[in-house]
């Protein structure tokens, strides 16, 4: 009995040995020469994540898109969170069920642009009928010389502030400077409320290093004097009491901290107004730029829509892109904070989002996030470094902290 | 030497006649069993051994998920770096930790509750239910339970203050979020000891107590010579099944490093599948991380062997 297992056992093994060896040797042809307007009847699956507003005009635009684009049907696949956007796409790109187009921000599109996931647009333009005259931030999306995504929008990082605690605190002017803020923090923490939330996620980190003039210069600068200045501040406030990270308090991120009331001040970005309106439409805040550390400087957050290298209809999927991102579709995102590519609709925003007017300067001045290539190994060790000080305390300084992120980026 | 099923008082060998391959098949009695396990067979070769050979096969290719058709053979390349690894070790103790924690008080849990519901007690269906529960709720839904319930301040993380525990957030410190994870998993596995030992339990002779207790055995007595020796064959199942996936655990990890790296806080829950999962999904580095899968494979084994040479009774 035991000799027959065996060798039916080594049988399977061989046959799935030949299969193994034998499969995917296919591979999808790409057609360079994408015929100009197709009426076959086609099905565009778009991938994000967001808020529940943001499904909210996906779902409009699954109905409206028909009278642009007979042949286009729009269907599209909310991803939970950002992380379980970027853990799951590889997986899908490997399966074959990735979406056809996807809305993905400038800060994790490097990698996947290196690696060759993206479709580069250039030979799509002129046969999906796309100007990129129309839109702002079009090359935050040029690597290369070659084009890789359709801008949505364009907004600088900010400094939210409860405005009732603030004003409760009569702490007067708001911060101008992280000492500023170092101070106010401070003074704003009692025992059930930390003057800061500072998230540790590259997101964050990041306008702190650029607002003491660092940056990660694709790798090459991990560990300048200037980034390490901007870290050891962020420790400096942890180790004062006034800053306190989401996850020793139980919370996810900053954002559900601050709509707690837990915190009185963080960074983030336009799409915290959509969060901050659902979980807590009573809180008050306002909405700064960057503190400065030395110089006025923040992160510049673009969202694109890019085409999946091994999309179907890559012409009909550049097409639903623009269609997402014409006046009628973009002019909703704007009223949920989104500051529009399209060069039309750029006065409209900060009629819609007054909150947001003192952060305009910063358009003017933000940059791109300059992370590695190999991203999310880069965001990966930058955080367990981070967290091994803050959450576990190891006593290592910035310079330590930076010192060991640049060695595996050498 | 066989013997025959005929009834005359000498036993007479049976005459033996070696059956080729194909012949003991077309027996219609192996016949019949061969169809019935074909099934899963099938199954078992697409979803387990076509997959496991092409991890095989990956493990000596340097392979990225971006250009599957451009993998290049690297040799033991791959095993040669996660052995240099200290990040993999790392992810070997953590796992070794959470099953040398888990394991035995699970099973240990397991069978104190198997006994409570094998007593003639009121109730004892819906303690059997209560004991269960956890055992097929969603790990995420536990997870994320657990989590509000061993925040800084709650009820429990003062309770556990008395005996010497922070009161710090559990699944943010470096220091308690690995035991925080082999709680989880005790909390959810517990209840599978639990049936599997109340099924042997049920098997137990009756009447063996009855005598024992007429020849003056303590209750102690009665568990330690008549109980555990019917349980012990069972014991080793529920320790290899809560081995093996005391090692695979993931779910949990991947609830508390939520808007964080995964082993978060600062590596303090990674494992080996976490490691994997970085490496060979996150970072697309498929061939690097089938060579940690395959590593882990071979780490497993041996130590499921060593369970069985030392658990298993065959009498």
């Amino acid at each position: 009995m035991k000799k027959k297992m065996s060798m039916l056992l080594i049988t399977m093994l061989t046959i799935s040995t030949i299969l193994a060896g034998c499969g995917n040797k296919e591979k999808t042809t790409i057609d360079a020469n994408p015929a100009v307007k197709s009426t076959t009847p086609v099905t565009v699956s778009l991938g994000f994540w967001g808020t529940a507003q943001d499904l909210g005009i996906y779902q409009q635009a699954v109905k409206d898109i028909s009278a642009v684009h007979p042949n286009i049907k729009l269907e599209i696949k909310q991803y939970p969170s950002s992380e379980q956007f970027w853990n799951t796409l590889p997986g899908e790109i490997a399966a074959g069920v990735a979406p056809d187009l996807i809305k993905l921000t400038n800060e994790g599109a490097f990698e996947y642009i290196h690696k060759g996931l993206f479709e580069p647009l250039d030979e799509l333009i002129k046969p999906a009928g796309v100007d990129l005259s129309l839109y702002n931030g079009v090359d935050i999306w040029k690597v290369d010389g070659k084009q890789y995504a359709l801008p949505i929008s364009t907004m600088p990082a900010m400094f939210l502030i409860n405005d009732d605690m603030w004003k409760k605190a009569g702490l007067g002017a708001y911060p101008k400077t992280w000492d500023e803020v170092q101070v106010a923090a401070k003074k704003l923490t009692t025992k059930d409320v930390h003057g800061i939330v500072i998230n540790i996620d590259a997101f964050h980190i990041t306008n702190y290093v650029k607002s003491y003039g660092g940056d990660w210069g694709y790798g090459k600068t991990i560990n300048s004097p200037e980034n390490v200045k901007a870290v050891q501040k962020i420790l400096d406030m942890y180790k004062d009491g006034s800053a306190v990270t989401p996850k020793s308090i139980g919370y996810g991120w900053d954002g559900e901290v601050f709509a707690n009331n837990k915190a009185v001040m963080t960074t983030g970005g336009y799409w915290y107004k959509g969060y901050l309106k659902e979980a807590n439409p009573d809180l008050h805040y306002v909405a700064l730029p960057v503190p400065e550390g030395t110089v006025h400087n923040s992160t510049m957050h673009s969202d694109g829509y890019v085409v999946l290298k091994d999309g179907k209809n890559k012409v009909e999927a550049l097409q639903t892109a623009s269609f997402l991102t014409s006046e009628k579709v973009l002019t909703e995102f704007v009223k949920v904070g989104n500051n529009p590519s399209l060069k039309s609709l750029s006065s409209k925003f900060f009629e819609v989002n007054p909150e947001f007017d003192a952060v305009k300067p910063a358009i003017e001045y933000s940059t791109d996030f300059q992370y590695p290539i190999e991203t999310k190994k880069f965001i990966d060790e930058l955080i367990k470094q981070l967290e091994g000080t803050i959450l576990g305390g190891s006593n290592k300084t910035a310079q330590e902290i930076l010192d060991k992120v640049q060695e595996q980026f050498k | 030497m066989s013997v025959s099923r005929n009834n005359s008082k000498s036993i007479q060998p049976y005459p033996y006649k070696k059956q080729s391959w194909f012949s003991s098949f077309a027996d219609s009695d192996n016949k019949v069993g061969w169809l019935f396990i074909l099934p899963f067979l099938i199954l078992w070769a697409w979803w387990f051994f076509y997959p496991f050979v092409q991890s095989f096969i990956r493990s000596f290719q340097d392979m990225n998920f971006a250009a599957m058709d451009e993998a290049k053979f690297i040799g033991l390349n791959n095993f040669i770096q996660i052995l240099q690894d200290p990040e993999f070790f790392q992810a070997v103790l953590h796992s070794l930790q959470i099953v040398l924690i888990a394991v035995p008080t699970q099973t240990l849990l397991g069978l104190l509750m198997a006994l409570l519901v094998n007593q003639k007690i009121k109730g004892k269906g819906i303690f059997r239910t209560i004991f269960f529960i956890p055992y097929i709720t969603s790990q995420i839904a536990v997870t994320t339970v657990f989590m509000m319930l061993f925040k800084q301040g709650t009820f429990l993380t003062n309770f556990f203050g008395i005996f010497g525990f922070g009161d710090v957030t559990w699944f943010a410190d470096t220091s308690y979020a690995l035991i925080f994870v082999a709680i989880l998993f005790i909390f959810q596995q517990a209840g599978f000891s639990m049936i599997v030992y109340l099924a042997a339990l049920q098997e137990v002779p009756k009447d063996l107590y009855e005598a024992a207790g007429i020849d003056g055995a303590s209750k102690w007595d009665k568990f330690r010579y008549i109980t555990v020796p019917f349980v012990k064959p069972i014991s080793f199942f529920v320790i290899s099944v809560s081995t093996i996936l005391g090692f695979q655990i993931y779910d949990q990890i991947a609830a508390i490093s939520r808007y964080g790296a995964l082993g978060s806080p600062a590596g303090a829950t990674s494992t080996v599948v976490t490691y994997f999962y970085q490496h060979g999904i996150r970072y697309m580095n498929i061939g690097y991380g089938s060579a940690a899968v395959l590593l882990f494979f071979f780490i497993i084994l041996i130590i499921t062997f060593l369970q069985k040479k030392l658990l298993d009774d065959k009498e």
